[in-house]
């Protein structure tokens, strides 16, 4: 500060405002006294503004750390206040797929190559006053805008979480995954019997640090694998669907071989009363999205003798132990789910038992870490700078099996046609994920399935099945261009 | 086998008790105003020393410092403040009334209503005095450059403005539009306005800004101590007014952070003999009066007037002069 003041009086002097008088006046010690005052206000002035700027620097700081952040990078769309407990996103989920099916035989799955929309999302979520959290997230690929999540969780500690809404039950290992985390571009078997989406509350929390998680939710209930629910208002007088979930990651956090394993056991349980209009079962899936399993549905209006649809009736319960282990670039992810399943038809009423498995190995080839989420490649790819991304191998076991009840009985009796649904089935399958950047993925997979019975000449009758022919193999190739933010 | 179990038991119930008995390791974080940096360095290093000796367990204290107004704002917004060390009562009063962060009857809690130290406000010239300042008519003379916090954000500032109020109110026959007037033109002398006293001390004193400042005493002997007498002096005014600057425990936050006996040993120890002569040595006056008595030649004998008696207290005070229209906006917009 004195230096600067050093300057401006040099330059005073320098640009004659002070020597020139100095020179004509030297003797006059007025006029030095009043030229010694101005050169004194002069720099006061100089001293004020520099302070005032000071301050104005100040107060500019404070309101910048008090100011809106807009977040626009990469991937990442919202708003936040300053202390960053209120926020706001902005998401999407694109996953445009080609898809081809062998359908060299007349009993091969039917289903035609082309080119589909399999996921169209946009959403929001973000959190209000640092612990209060929301998400809404509508679907516009298939048949139209459907309603995914809609929840709002109030974080009142870790150990302690409420979330009401429309979510993913905390059920199934796989279908907890992120939409767009999965390491295969469609879900196993064991997915399928899952509840997909569902209204309703559960109360949640991670203990130790998050070592042990706990869930237990109170929800409408729906069918396996879907996200229809069944409110109370539905006829039949439904119950609502109890869930439970223990998770362990008894190492995580810690520099130890183990520290990516997580176990865990979850069930569900409730009582349905379908109903003709409303079955409250689903068919299930094979990779290429084909059904390979349905109940009997009702005849066509004017057949005769006239039948009536399978529908579910009784306790239906789960139970699927789930295991994940990830360590470097390798991932394990396997899960198992039982399911009993009270259902009838006309005078047949059964509890059947039905069985899932899966196991998916991931193996990271550039060297970067496989986790329960995505994986962040350490180099974007990109054409300029000569980045690849990453890239990941990944392969499939899984396989399912439906009880022998569910074929048996009369033609107006029986829970599913043997002809149509196959027994069991299992399928291997092998992919590879080039994960472009951490919003962008490509994938192409390829699943080999084969199928126990389903195929048309298999025969059951009143007290056992008589004769199995197997649909035949299904070989399925998904390749799929994926962005999500 | 019963033998083995009861040493079992034994063990245990040991190890628990040797868990339990450990020492603790506890944080307070004391939200203050301006110019207590110096005070609270000494008194918080103090106290925790007294705490581990007493307790066994060790505490940190940190300090949030800024504009008293500021600072109480942040609270409620907030802060985790375990103690609040305000300027003045009405800012603390505001962590009821906006927040309910304390009781209404906080100031009941602790001697002197809660204040543990005094303090006034002096003037501090640059060394020979070179614009004859002596008391407060000398401050609103036309070219004599002030210095002062802005009252809307600084406790010091609004103790500033109502000793100058006071001042005019006596030599006026307590005509409050003289007064107003009064305050007007000094307001007009002040070419920045800082949001604290610190600020205000920086500008007067590192930045070369203006003829005096109007500063509490204990920062005015600060800048005497760390500057020198050969480059400032301090002008005690005839008439000044008494700061009493109140302390709490914040009791939502201490409830929160489960501190409230630390936090309340904290604020009780500033009554001790230990703490008082910290306040004092950091040129607070203290209320013990052994103290005092044995730093009276530190403090200059001032007609002191207080809030309650001139201005009705301090929340007729607030609404007056420095609530939004109030004479503070009034005077400063002209």
């Amino acid at each position: 500060m004195h230096y600067k003041n050093k300057i401006l009086t040099s330059l005073l002097i320098a640009s004659g405002i002070i020597s020139t008088p100095l020179s004509a006046f030297a003797n006059d010690s007025s006029e030095l006294e009043q030229l010694r005052s101005l050169v004194q206000e002069l720099d006061q002035k100089v001293r004020i503004l520099e302070r005032k700027g000071e301050l104005g620097e100040e107060v500019a700081v404070a309101e910048k750390k008090a100011a809106p952040v807009i977040k626009a990078d990469a991937g990442r769309f919202g708003l936040s206040s300053a202390d960053g407990k209120n926020t706001f996103n902005l998401h999407a989920l694109v996953q445009a797929d080609y898809r081809a099916y062998d359908n060299s035989s007349t009993n091969a799955t039917g289903s035609t190559d082309g080119w589909l929309i399999r996921k169209a999302r946009t959403g929001i979520d973000g959190t209000l006053f640092g612990w209060v959290n929301y998400r809404i997230t509508p679907e516009f690929a298939g048949s139209g805008p459907v309603l995914m999540d809609a929840y709002v969780d109030l974080n009142y500690k870790p150990w302690l979480k409420l979330r009401a809404g429309r979510y993913k039950p905390f059920v199934g290992l796989a279908r907890l995954q992120g939409d767009s985390d999965g390491k295969f571009l469609e879900h196993s078997f064991v997915t399928g019997f899952v509840p997909q989406r569902d209204i309703g509350a559960s109360i949640f929390g991670d203990l130790f640090g998050g070592k042990l998680s706990y869930a237990l939710g109170y929800n409408n209930g729906t069918p396996d694998g879907s996200g229809t629910e069944y409110p109370s208002s539905e006829p039949g007088g439904n119950g609502k669907e109890v869930t439970g979930r223990l998770f362990a990651q008894p190492f995580k956090g810690e520099d130890h071989v183990l520290a990516g394993l997580g176990f865990g056991f979850a069930g569900t349980t409730i009582t349905q009363a379908g109903s003709q209009t409303s079955t409250q079962l689903s068919a299930y899936k094979a990779f290429g999205q084909s059904n390979f399993f349905s109940y009997s549905a009702a005849s066509a209006a004017g057949v005769t003798p006239a039948t009536t649809a399978t529908v579910a009736d009784g306790e239906r319960t789960r139970w699927t132990p789930q295991l994940y282990y990830y360590y470097g670039p390798f991932g394990l992810m396997t899960e198992y789910v039982h399911e009993t399943q009270g259902v009838t038809r006309s005078t047949n009423h059964k509890v059947l038992s039905n069985d899932a498995w899966q196991a998916t190995f991931s193996y990271v080839l550039t060297g970067e870490d496989a986790s329960y989420g995505t994986v962040n490649p350490k180099q974007a790819f990109s054409p300029n700078s000569g980045g690849w991304g990453a890239w990941e191998v990944v392969a499939r076991v899984n396989g399912v099996s439906f009880d022998d009840n569910a074929f048996i009985g009369t033609s107006a009796t029986r829970l599913a046609d043997i002809s149509k649904s196959a027994k069991s089935a299992t399928a291997y399958g092998a992919g590879i994920n080039w994960y472009i950047n951490n919003y962008t993925r490509f994938g192409f997979d390829y699943e080999h399935t084969e199928f126990e019975g389903g195929g048309v000449g298999s025969t059951a009758n009143a007290v056992g099945i008589t004769k199995l022919v197997n649909k035949k193999d299904e070989n399925t190739v998904i390749g799929r261009l994926q962005v999500a933010f | 086998m019963k033998k083995s179990l009861l040493q079992l038991a034994l063990l245990g119930t040991l190890g628990f008790a040797s868990l339990a008995t450990s020492a603790a390791e506890i944080t307070l974080l004391n939200v203050s105003y301006d110019p207590t940096r110096e005070l609270y360095q000494e008194f918080n290093a103090a106290f925790a020393k007294h705490w581990l000796a007493k307790t066994g367990d060790k505490v940190t204290v940190k300090a949030s410092h800024g504009g008293s107004g500021k600072q109480a704002r942040a609270i409620i917004d907030g802060l985790d403040g375990d103690v609040a060390t305000l300027a003045l009562a009405y800012d603390v009063d505001q962590l009821y009334e906006k927040g309910k962060l304390i009781p209404k009857d906080w100031q009941k809690r602790l001697k002197n209503n809660s204040s543990p130290y005094t303090s006034t406000i002096v003037f501090l010239v640059r060394k020979g005095n070179p614009k004859k300042i002596k008391d407060w008519n000398d401050v609103v003379k036309p070219g004599v450059s002030v210095i002062t916090p802005n009252p809307k954000t600084s406790g010091g500032a609004r103790w500033n403005y109502l000793a100058a109020w006071a001042y005019a109110l006596k030599n006026n026959n307590n005509d409050e539009a003289k007064a107003k007037e009064f305050v007007g033109k000094l307001l007009k002398n002040v070419p920045v306005l800082d949001t604290g006293a610190r600020g205000s001390t920086t500008t007067f004193v590192e930045r070369g800004i203006g003829d005096v400042l109007l500063a509490w005493e204990n920062e005015a002997y600060l800048a005497l101590k760390e500057f020198g007498p050969e480059k400032f002096e301090i002008v005690s005014p005839s008439l000044s007014i008494l700061a009493e600057p109140p302390v709490t425990v914040v009791d939502k936050v201490v409830d929160k952070r489960k501190t409230r006996a630390v936090a309340t040993a904290y604020l009780e120890y500033l009554y001790s003999d230990e703490g008082q002569e910290i306040a004092a040595k950091n040129f607070y006056r203290p209320i013990s009066p052994a103290v005092a008595k044995k730093y009276e030649k530190s403090f200059a004998k001032i007609n002191l007037i207080t809030i309650d008696d001139v201005f009705g207290g301090w929340a007729k005070a607030q609404k007056t002069h420095f609530s939004d229209g109030g004479t503070f906006d009034q005077v400063y917009a002209k």
